[in-house]
């Protein structure tokens, strides 16, 4: 369930709050006792759901705050996903296992067990219709498997190294995945053929300490399904202390073309685990910089390149460029920049689109509103007329 | 009393007992083999060789020394020890290094005091066109904070205090975090700056900026101002009204009223700071002696003290009142006996320390040393020196290589011509640690390698060339010893190489080739003994 | 450090002919005493008896709760499950399955506190046996200098592997126990011609230098120089074995890899079926500090096949209860996890699996605690281990060094070797 397909919700009859994200601010905070790797908000916008580094699941009721524990992974969680209802989460497992859970369960507990992958599950995501899911892992497999059921559909072999994500066309009939390599696959979904494959810049070899570091850390369709962006790594300086540069990779779905690479303001360096679209025309990056605090970006969906300067010695080598902030021809800088204390490890939005969610690495969850203050006092006003429920 | 002298009473004072084995003066054929390396980084050619044993003259050591030293070739190998010493090798990075490396020649050529060369490379900021070579101690090391504060310390003070970069150090008492920190303050401030019409990378300043540290042990944190070890802090001057003579920005490098940065020079090379003299005393010792007085040369604090601190003193002291003179310095060192002992154990069973400087010790030759060595025994300086020599004289018909002037000219347009071979050596003889490590593959490209394998081809002119006219084996023999090992024969190597040379008949040349190459794999050739 | 030839350090060497006429075997291998002795008859049990070691040098620090000492569900424990082993009752990390089923020939000791976090310390400590920068050969050059027959065919000690700096192992031992460097699988440049060696001319040139280098040393200290000529006799030894270096058997790549650390494995195995006595591979790189556990996905999954086909290998060659085999890093890394899901150093309680030749197999010696911050059991460090190795070889670690008028201990007498580890 893409959880920014849904229209922001007006609030009884007065006008909803106006989205303004260089008004964001936070409104909220939930405190875990272990670092955060990923959070959902449910699509009937009551629960976020947060992975951690533990073998849990963590539910807190945004209305009352009170947390639930949903155990039963053997590892770590960092990918989850809803049924379209809402009513049913998906958690998938670097145990390489695949949960299904009621959403609102009072005492959640696992529904179904299904052994997805041979090491990690790195990530679930379901169809759009909800009838499908795929998971990706280190097996380098992605399989699809029946929502309802939880049987095996299909298994697509052809990542040489682990694939990090996936995500449907919100067609339904496509299905893309990003591995190690920043290779960008695109898969048939009747014949589960392999189709194409985009390499990106969304991986670097170190040299220093012989090893690739790359792979999508979140993935997302807009919702016309004109393009896909996936969050990253490039320009691998030395990846074993944390230097490499944080990329968000906007994919044209049409041309099969990398369009645009979305940086944060100042060329740091970090990692860009979560993204999403936001119906208002903006695009929002979750960031964990190197020297260990956090940014959520925001860029203009449509925003055009920004030009850059290049010198004769420069125009020889442009793919390298790519990976460089300060040379890079697609790269495109934010309109706003909000600065965590913590690294941000993904984001989250509220099925309103009035809220983004992010889970940090002090253990925090942090709940940000994309509005002015002012106006958000006048929403909590109105919550508390709310009925509860 | 001169220098050497009282150097040599203080080692002699220290040794004690030990005195009794004391090796012997070095013989004419040691010192001339040994003082040409040291001071012109090649061994003497075979004729040099020869007249130098047949002098008779008593001062014909001091004559040599004076000779050599005036030569534009041992300025070349200051530079060489210097580059090493500044650069440890590193690859270039926005500066040219034969930019740099010719800098450091000039710079010897003129017998530039050490404090004023110090003072250049600490201070160049790269913006000045003509200056530019001198940045490359900076700039070559990307003005890295942590690099360059460590090898600052390294380099001028005599001290390694990368572990200090964390902590105050855990094993040396004398080396504090704040001493780390407080050199760092002088750098702080500055970045790199690239041009962005030119592309050039130099060095601009800001005006603002602090250095906090915390102890990973302690936890606590500190912060410091511009300081030099225990010298006072240099407080930054009331800011005047505009902070800037060129603010910094996209297009121009900030220069501040005040800079940080340029205190820095100052401050090391003050007479105030003792460490700057200690430690290129220290140097300068050990380039001539084998080892420091202070080993390793980067490591002097309380529990690792001088072996001689009292001679270290009167190298430090004598250094500070000729205004940093190294050749000065470098002249009386190897008058003294303690330069000029053999090699030779007077009692090889005798496990004798060397701090005690019973005998000189076996240094391996550097890579350069090596290098021209090798091409000065097969002859390949000599046939260089007539090629440049005559398309000089086809310039300039008045061409007089006696003539400072165009001896300097010869000299460079020689080593132009024979870096490209010296580049291979280094390539494979250079190491990265301490110490003398062999390796197999340096044996086989001595063994086997093809440049030196072209070098024994009789050619023009050349070592194997001329000896394969020679008709008597022990001539062949005379001649191979002066030309590589800058000596006769014994009766009994006579022998022997005759013998050898025998064994191949007809086969003359290969028989040479082989000789050469033997002696040229030798630990007599590949040491300065 | 520069070469110490003052009065610490040994400048007097005798042959090891000359040592061994004026001492007993006894805690020596047979090889050692019986070295100059040979007759064929014995020459044959010369070859049966000959010990090696295979070093495998995990550099970095590769982390023992990702491999050795695993701890799921704990807070420290990381997202990796854990899997049974040939040993019932041991578990190991998923990311290493095939060695798994080859525990039954390792050991693993979980307790080793070097008390140091640096590279560079927790080296010198892990191959010297003792803390610190003291002149002292690595266990590579005491195995070289005590293991090998006089004629080994092949550099007594060598190591593969593309990275490192040149480390000075021989210490006051004679140079031609030093490390020889390989790189990787590289063919080292200017071999020369094949059959060179037994040229006439080659050979007389061959022995005239060493002739000349007699002659200078007879009166001269003779460390620098025996450590120039050993490089010779190296490089000899490598000219004559040039098939060593061409293009490695395809059937046997599909077995061990492609990639480097692949080849490496399998021209270690060739180096010790050829006549080395210790090969020592390094597979780079495990210095985790940030994304600790994609990058051990990743090396580990390069390390496991090879490590295993190569065991596998010695074993069913019949080598393994002659050959000493390592795993080892410098250190650890901390049970607590940074915010780039990265670990950092950690000395004071890790790993090191061992087994072949003199061990003990199938044992869990020491134990950390249950978060993995620190030894609750059977805490030992690099000398320990050190004593560890060399009496598994049947080398007596608590005896001197055999050179005359000297007395320096081959293992650090303060501390013993890990009796229950030993076969």
């Amino acid at each position: 369930m893409n959880d920014s397909l849904q229209e922001p919700t007006p609030a009884d009859d007065d006008q909803p709050a106006a989205i303004d994200a260089t008004k964001s601010h936070k409104v909220a905070e939930y405190k875990h006792s272990k670092p955060l790797t990923c959070c959902r908000i449910d699509p009937t916008g009551r629960f976020v759901f947060a992975g951690a580094e533990d073998l849990n699941v963590y539910r807190w009721n945004l209305e009352t705050g009170r947390m639930m524990i949903l155990a039963g992974h053997n590892s770590w969680v960092r990918s989850m996903d809803f049924s379209p209802d809402g009513q049913t989460l998906y958690t998938a497992g670097w145990d390489g296992e695949l949960h299904w859970w009621q959403t609102d369960d009072p005492v959640p507990r696992s529904l179904r067990m299904v052994r997805a992958h041979r090491g990690f599950a790195r990530w679930v995501r379901v169809s759009p219709d909800g009838t499908l899911l795929a998971t990706c892992g280190n097996d380098n497999m992605i399989r699809i498997w029946s929502a309802a059921a939880g049987e095996l559909v299909a298994e697509m072999a052809g990542h040489e190294r682990n694939p990090y994500a996936v995500d449907f066309h919100p067609d339904g009939r496509q299905l893309v995945s990003e591995d190690l390599m920043g290779n960008v696959m695109i898969w048939d979904l009747e014949s589960f053929e392999h189709l194409e494959t985009i390499p990106t810049v969304m991986t670097g070899y170190d040299t220093k300490f012989a090893a690739d570091m790359g792979g999508a850390r979140d993935m997302r369709f807009a919702l016309d399904g004109s393009v896909v962006v996936c969050a990253g790594i490039t320009n691998v300086v030395n990846s074993f202390a944390g230097q490499q540069d944080p990329i968000f990779a906007v994919v044209d779905w049409e041309s099969r073309q990398v369009l645009r690479h979305l940086r944060p303001a100042d060329n740091t360096a970090g990692i860009a685990w979560g993204v999403r679209f936001h119906p208002a025309g903006f695009i929002i990056g979750g960031v964990a910089k190197q020297s260990g605090s956090g940014l959520i970006c925001f860029w203009h969906k449509d925003e055009a390149v920004t030009p850059v300067k290049l010198d004769k010695k420069d125009r020889k080598a442009p793919d390298l460029l790519k990976r460089q902030a300060d040379k890079d021809p697609l790269a495109v800088k934010p309109f706003h920049t909000l600065e965590v204390n913590s690294c941000v490890r993904g984001v989250a939005l509220a099925p309103d689109g009035q809220r983004l969610a992010a889970p940090c690495f002090d253990g925090s969850l942090r709940i940000f509103q994309m509005t002015a203050k002012v106006e958000e006092e006048k929403a909590e006003a109105k919550t508390g007329e709310k009925s509860e429920g | 009393m001169p220098l050497h002298q009282r150097v040599d009473e203080l080692i002699t004072a220290a040794q004690g007992d030990l005195v009794m084995y004391a090796s012997p003066r070095s013989s004419d054929e040691e010192f001339l083999r040994r003082i040409s390396l040291d001071l012109v980084g090649q061994i003497p050619t075979g004729l040099e060789a020869a007249e130098f044993l047949a002098d008779e003259n008593p001062a014909k050591r001091e004559q040599l020394v004076d000779r050599l030293l005036a030569r534009p070739r041992h300025a070349r190998h200051l530079q060489h020890q210097l580059d090493v010493m500044l650069m440890h090798r590193l690859p270039k990075k926005h500066v040219e290094p034969a930019q740099w490396q010719d800098y450091l020649f000039t710079s010897m050529l003129e017998n530039k005091p050490w404090n004023q060369l110090a003072e250049e490379i600490l201070t160049a900021d790269g913006s000045d066109e003509k200056q530019r070579p001198r940045s490359r101690f900076l700039l070559a090391r990307d003005l890295n904070f942590d690099d360059t504060t460590r090898d600052i310390g390294r380099i001028f003070l005599g001290r390694d205090m990368q572990c200090a970069q964390c902590h105050d150090h855990p094993s040396i008492e004398d080396y504090l975090q704040r001493h780390y920190y407080g050199i760092t303050a002088f750098l702080k401030r500055s970045y790199l700056f690239k041009d962005p019409k030119s592309g050039t990378t130099s060095i601009g300043e800001k005006a603002e900026g602090d250095v906090k540290f915390t102890s990973v042990f302690t936890n606590e944190e500190d912060s410091t101002s511009p300081r030099l070890l225990e010298l006072s802090v240099i407080e930054d001057p009331k800011p005047a009204e505009e902070l800037y003579v060129t603010k910094p920005d996209d297009k121009n490098r900030g220069v501040p009223r005040y800079s940080r940065r340029l205190q820095l020079a100052p401050s090391v090379i003050s007479p105030e700071n003792a460490d700057f003299r200690m430690n290129i005393a220290n140097r300068t010792w050990a380039l001539v002696m084998g080892r420091g007085l202070v080993q390793p040369l980067d490591m002097r604090h309380a529990t690792n003290p001088p072996s001689h601190p009292e001679l270290l003193q009167l190298l430090a002291d004598e250094l500070l009142a000729s205004d940093y003179d190294l050749q000065a310095l470098i002249r009386q060192l190897v008058l003294s006996e303690t330069y000029q002992r053999s090699s030779h154990r007077v009692d090889s069973d005798q496990d004798l320390p060397a701090t005690a400087y019973l005998s000189a010790e076996l240094k391996p030759l550097t890579p350069e040393q090596l290098a021209w060595s090798t091409m000065q025994a097969v002859g390949m300086i000599a046939s260089s020196q007539d090629q440049q020599r005559a398309i000089l004289k086809k310039e300039d018909p008045s061409f007089d290589p006696h003539n400072r002037e165009m001896a300097v000219k010869l000299e460079k347009a020689v080593n132009t011509a024979l870096q490209p071979h010296v580049d291979i050596f280094v390539d494979i003889f250079a190491v990265k640690t301490d110490g003398f490590s062999a390796t197999a593959s340096q044996a086989l490209f001595l063994e086997n390698g093809e440049l030196i394998s072209n070098w024994l081809k009789p050619g023009a002119g050349n070592l194997a060339g001329r000896l394969g006219e020679v008709e008597k084996l022990e001539s062949v023999a005379q001649e191979l010893y002066l030309a590589l090992l800058s000596r006769p024969p014994s009766s009994g190597e006579m022998e022997n190489l005759v013998v050898f040379l025998g064994q191949f008949d007809s086969e003359r040349q290969t028989g040479i080739a082989q000789a050469t190459r033997a002696i040229l794999c030798s630990a007599e050739f590949r040491f300065n003994h | 450090m520069k070469r110490n030839t003052g009065c610490q350090s040994i400048d007097h060497l005798l042959s090891r002919r000359n040592f061994l006429a004026g001492t007993t075997a006894a805690g020596f291998g047979a090889a050692a005493a019986m070295g100059g002795f040979s007759t064929p008859v014995v020459a044959d049990t010369l070859k049966r008896d000959q010990k090696r070691i295979l070093q495998v040098y995990l550099q970095g620090g590769v982390s023992q709760l990702e491999s050795w000492d695993p701890k799921p569900g704990t807070e420290y424990g990381g997202p990796f499950q854990t899997i049974p082993t040939s040993v019932p009752g041991v578990h190991i990390c998923e990311l290493l399955p095939e060695t798994a089923q080859l525990m039954h020939h390792l050991s693993i000791v979980r307790s080793i506190n070097l008390k140091t976090d640096d590279h560079h310390q927790g080296r010198l400590f892990m191959e010297k046996g003792r803390r610190g920068e003291g002149n002292y050969p690595y266990v590579g050059s005491v195995a070289a200098r005590y293991l090998a027959p006089e004629d080994s065919p092949l550099p007594s000690y060598v190591h593969i592997s593309t990275r490192g700096l040149e480390d000075d192992t021989a210490a006051f031992l004679d140079a031609r126990y030093g490390q020889m460097k390989l790189e990787g699988v590289a063919s080292p440049a200017n071999l020369g011609e094949p059959g060179q060696l037994a040229e006439k001319g080659f050979s007389r040139r061959s022995q005239f230098r060493q002739q000349l280098n007699q002659q200078f040393t007879s009166r001269r200290p003779k460390a620098l120089v025996d450590s120039y000529d050993a490089s010779f006799r190296q490089a000899a030894q490598l000219m004559a074995r040039q098939e060593l270096f061409e293009k490695q058997s395809e059937k046997e790549l599909d077995r061990y890899g492609r990639h480097d650390f692949g080849r490496f494995c399998l021209l270690a195995r060739t180096m010790l079926e050829e006549g080395s006595t210790c090969v020592k591979v390094t597979h780079h790189g495990y210095d985790t500090h940030a994304e600790n556990f994609n990058f051990h996905v990743e090396q580990l999954g390069e390390f496991d096949t090879p490590f295993a086909t190569l065991l596998g290998d010695l074993q069913q060659r019949g080598m393994l209860e002659s050959t000493l085999v390592m795993i080892y890093s410098e250190f650890g890394r901390t049970p607590k996890i940074n915010h780039r899901y990265g670990r950092d150093h950690w000395g004071s309680a890790w790993s090191i699996a061992m087994g072949g030749c003199g061990i003990q197999p199938g044992a869990v010696i020491g134990a950390t605690n249950a978060n993995g911050t620190e030894v609750s059991d059977r805490e030992v460090h690099g000398g320990h281990l050190f004593h560890t190795y060399l009496q598994a070889l049947g080398v007596d670690s608590t005896a001197n060094h055999d050179i005359p008028g000297r007395e320096i201990p081959i293992g650090d007498p303060a501390v013993e070797s890990i009796k229950e580890l030993l076969a």
